[in-house]
Formats: C-alpha cells, sequence, structure tokens
C-alpha cells in the first residue's frame, strides 16, 4: 500500500531559452525547497531568508546566504530575483534554493521563474 | 518500507517518497537523485531547518562533512554524516562526490513533533544526504539530558545502523546507487 508522502513535491522538466532545465519544489513546514538545474546537480545553495522587519512599504526583505558554492554578487542576484516570489506566496517562509545554471541573463531568469511558479507546492 | 511517487526518466531528476516504520515512529523519507549525488530527508516532521554535507575524498578513507544549516554548536549531523558517508565510500565507487541534505536541529522533548531529538545526516559515497528524526525509545535518557556529544554519538549511531540496514536492504533507490 503505497504512504502519503509527508512533504509535497512538484518536478518539472523543460527546455528554457534553449536549455535543458528540471525544477523541483518541495514543501516543509517551516520552509521551500526550490532546486533549479541546468547541470542536473545542486550546484550553489542559497538561503533566502525574508527579515522580520521589512523595508519602508511593509514588504518584508530578503536576506540571501551562500551555503556552499561561490558567493559572488550575482549569485544573489539570481537567487532573490528566482524565489522572492515564492517565499512571498508561502507567507514569508524561508526558501532553500539549490541552482546550478547556465544561463543567468535576465531573460533566463525570468523564464526560469514561470518554471518554478509552474512546480507550485505552497 | 512504503513508497509513494515514482521515478523519472532516465537523466533526469529520480524523486521517491516513502516511509518506513521504526519501533512505534513512523519515518519518512523524501530522496532527490540527482547527477553523482543523492539529496535524502528523513524525518518523522515534515519540518527542514539544518543542513549538512559529506563528500568523500579520493585521499582520505575518512569523508569530509560539515554543517551548512543550523545550530553550528551541534555536531551531530555532520558527524552522522561522516558515518554515512563512510557506508557510501564501501561500495564499489569511491569517486568524490557530494552528498547534501537537510536536517532538523535537535529538539528535545517538543510537543506536537517528535517525542525526543530529532537528528539529521546526509552520507556521501557518490554523495547521498540523510536526514534522521531519532524516536524517543533510541534515545537513552543520558544522552537526552546531559547532551553529551559522545553518548548522543552512540545513541545516533544505534538509530543509524537499524535505520541503515533496513534502508539499504529494502530500498531499490540505494541499491542501485552508484
Amino acid at each position: 500500500m503505497a504512504a502519503s508522502p509527508i512533504v509535497t513535491s512538484k518536478r518539472r522538466d523543460e527546455a528554457v531559452r534553449g536549455v535543458r532545465t528540471e525544477v523541483v519544489c518541495t514543501a516543509f513546514s517551516n520552509s521551500i525547497l526550490v532546486v533549479v538545474t541546468q547541470y542536473g546537480k545542486m550546484g550553489t545553495l542559497v538561503y533566502v531568508d525574508p527579515d522580520t522587519i521589512g523595508d519602508n512599504v511593509g514588504r518584508p526583505s530578503l536576506s540571501t546566504k551562500v551555503l556552499l558554492g561561490k558567493d559572488e554578487p550575482l549569485v544573489h542576484v539570481c537567487a532573490k530575483n528566482l524565489v522572492a516570489f515564492v517565499s512571498q506566496e508561502a507567507g514569508n517562509k524561508p526558501v532553500l534554493l539549490a541552482m546550478a545554471l547556465k544561463d543567468k541573463t535576465m531573460e533566463g531568469i525570468q523564464a526560469l521563474r514561470e518554471v518554478i511558479r509552474s512546480c507550485q507546492v505552497w | 518500507m512504503e513508497a509513494a511517487g515514482g521515478g523519472a526518466a532516465p537523466g533526469c531528476i529520480d524523486l521517491h517518497d516513502f516511509s518506513g516504520q521504526l519501533g512505534e515512529q513512523r519515518v519518512h523519507f523524501h530522496a532527490m537523485r540527482l547527477q553523482d549525488s543523492l539529496f535524502l530527508w528523513v524525518g518523522a516532521a515534515p519540518a527542514l531547518s539544518s543542513l549538512a554535507v559529506a563528500m568523500c575524498s579520493p585521499r582520505d578513507s575518512v569523508p569530509v562533512s560539515t554543517s551548512l544549516l543550523g545550530d553550528p554548536s551541534d555536531t551531530a549531523s555532520a558527524c552522522l554524516a561522516q558515518r554515512l558517508g563512510t557506508c557510501g565510500a564501501a561500495g564499489p565507487n569511491r569517486s568524490p562526490g557530494v552528498g547534501l541534505g537537510a536536517a532538523g536541529a535537535p529538539r528535545v522533548g517538543g510537543a506536537g513533533g517528535l517525542p525526543a531529538g530529532q537528528e539529521e545526516c546526509f552520507w556521501g559515497g557518490r554523495g547521498i544526504t540523510e536526514r534522521r528524526d531519532i524516536p524517543s525509545w533510541r534515545m537513552p535518557t543520558r544522552a537526552i539530558e546531559s547532551r553529551s556529544k559522545h553518548s548522543q554519538t552512540l545513541a545516533l549511531g544505534a538509530v543509524l545502523t537499524a535505520l541503515g540496514s533496513r534502508f539499504h536492504a529494502q530500498h531499490p533507490l540505494v541499491q542501485t546507487f552508484p
């Protein structure tokens, strides 16, 4: 007899701007795990955490921390752009993002965001 | 063990959800197989609050491991990752790999979740990560009270062995893992 999974996850495999991309989103009770890979690996791990204080217009600001991999500005920018909406729509939950990207252009990130949105588990 | 969720086409990320009974505790697994690595979450409650990684080294028989997320003073998950990495290294492939896992910070006597300690670990052989929730009946009282790293490691080791043997024996994911 199959047991129902305790965590919900969705996966998507499609070509994004000509690059094969796999996305897996998993919902835990206290955070969301998002894996976006164009290499089949987890790549860089970034923890995206909404701050409780928030910015001046009432939205929580996001802090990003690279847990594993190259810690460079572009990684933080990509991470925020990719999963800021996930954190917000999930009720300001932190997001653990694993990304291994070939295409880090703005258009590529925007397209990836839509793929992530199609794997909504939050 | 009961499985839920299936695999994917070759070359894709494989997802496997399954659960098993460990004594009175229902333990859930969420495994994600990637290229040369495996992410494995194990727990009784669906929380993700710490993270550790283990990696085999071709120059050392002892895998390297570190905690990435969660209480840095708690080395239990990293220690377990290292031990599990040793298990993985005993397999046919000893090439370096990375295992990633998510682990919950130890929780003692928590209500609504696990009755005793909660631990996670990861293991790397060519990379496997695990999170373990330690059922109360397996956790010695002394370890719970004193949080002694030594006694805790012993307790976790016993659970690891019990879980590991079931996992290896009964789930094809690990059997086919390179």
